[in-house]
């Protein structure tokens, strides 16, 4: 019982520090853009850690570091789902994957886009066809529309970070769940040895 | 210091599980009855010191409590260790399923062999000596544990140095804290309840 004393009171004394480095990342992806963030279970980022990013056939794409928030971001081509481990040494390793783009008709419209200036140089090319039209019109409102939506997003997409870093974070209910589960199983194994003899 | 899943290779994993349990069959065959209550306090203390951390410096650190734990139990440090990290495995993902084996024996081992060494050294009328000898045994219980993980790591990722001076340099002022939290904690139980230490 003073054992336990003891040690409560070194605990609660030191409790005050938060906890430990398990570490935890995730990434979204934002066209051709993957923006992450590394951060280890109190919340705390994860400051120049090794990033690495594996494609969707396990072959090694990138490598690079977090910055100074854990924050990290890159582009890439890659349009199947990405692997990103993220190391922080001494056996501390974190994983993420990023689903690939489902529309590929994103990259058809802007090959689209390109075209359309060449044709505006002659004038008899003018005329633009129904179905051409539509696509710029398309063009035109969808941009508008992300550039509309896009502090919105910013904010949802904040939110969801903290809440995914309140879900890894080391909870009290658990802690006090795990001393539970220590005592309820030396408790079989007293009862158990009872019954052997 | 836990392994975090997916960093090792599977001869490491299954020698590590292999020597754990063989750890493991020691602790419950030698289980006295009367030692269980104690077990499961110092394994409930162990699975909440490894989830509190001390920032030191760029990194940070977590107490480990082996030394105390292998002082008071001897083998049985083994089930107390191994229950408290599959706890945290399971509860917060820290460490893993498949390094439960690596991370037992790298925690649980070294103080268990320290304990044997140094248990003579502890006596009612040297308290003196009793606290050196079980310092010793909360620190070096850390510095062992630590080159044991750095073992781990270099048979999977062939860069011993770099990987060990990191963990030893991140682990020392944790095994100063550990060595006068068990020197403290010994005097005490000498002091109030001997028969627990002796």
């Amino acid at each position: 019982m003073r054992i336990l004393i003891l040690l409560t009171f070194f605990l609660v004394f030191f409790t005050k520090m938060g906890f430990t480095h398990k570490i935890n990342t995730f990434a979204y992806r934002e066209g051709d853009q993957i923006i992450g963030e590394a951060y280890f279970a109190d919340g705390s980022p994860c400051i120049k850690c090794k990033v690495e990013v594996y494609s969707d056939k396990g072959v090694k794409i990138l490598d690079m570091t977090t910055d100074e928030k854990g924050k990290f971001s890159f582009t890439t081509k890659e349009k199947g789902s990405i692997k990103i481990k993220v190391i922080a040494g001494e056996g501390h390793l974190a994983e993420c994957k990023v689903e690939g783009l489902k529309n590929p008709q994103a990259s058809k419209s802007l090959e689209s886009k390109i075209e359309t200036p060449k044709t505006e140089e002659t004038p008899h090319h003018l005329k633009l066809t129904n179905e051409e039209i539509k696509i710029a019109i398309k063009e035109a409102v969808s941009e508008a529309l992300k550039e509309t939506i896009k502090p919105e997003t910013e904010g949802i997409k904040n939110l969801l970070m903290e809440v995914k870093k309140d879900m890894d974070r080391a909870k009290l209910h658990d802690i006090i769940g795990g001393i539970g589960y220590i005592f309820g199983i030396w408790g079989m194994v007293t009862i158990l040895k009872f019954r052997k003899k | 210091m836990h392994i975090s899943e997916g960093v090792l290779s599977p001869p490491v994993l299954l020698t590590g599980s292999l020597l754990s349990l063989s750890g493991l069959i020691l602790g419950l065959k030698n289980l006295k009855t009367k030692k269980i209550p104690e077990i499961a306090v110092l394994s409930s203390a162990f699975f909440v010191a490894s989830l509190i951390h001390i920032p030191i410096g760029p990194t940070s650190a977590h107490l480990v409590l082996n030394g105390i734990i292998g002082l008071l139990l001897g083998w049985a440090t083994f089930p107390a260790i191994f229950l408290g990290l599959l706890l945290q495995a399971l509860l917060f993902q820290f460490g893993g399923i498949t390094t439960l084996g690596v991370n037992t024996f790298a925690m649980a081992f070294p103080p268990v062999i320290l304990g044997y060494i140094f248990r003579k050294f502890l006596q009612k009328d040297k308290i003196s000596l009793t606290f050196i000898a079980s310092f010793l045994v909360g620190f070096l219980s850390i510095i062992f544990s630590a080159i044991l993980i750095g073992l781990a790591l270099y048979f999977t990722e062939k860069s011993f140095i770099p990987a060990i001076i990191t963990l030893l340099g991140a682990h020392f002022p944790i095994a100063i804290i550990e060595g006068f939290i068990t020197s403290f904690i010994v005097v005490y139980l000498l002091k109030v309840k001997p028969e627990v230490v002796l």
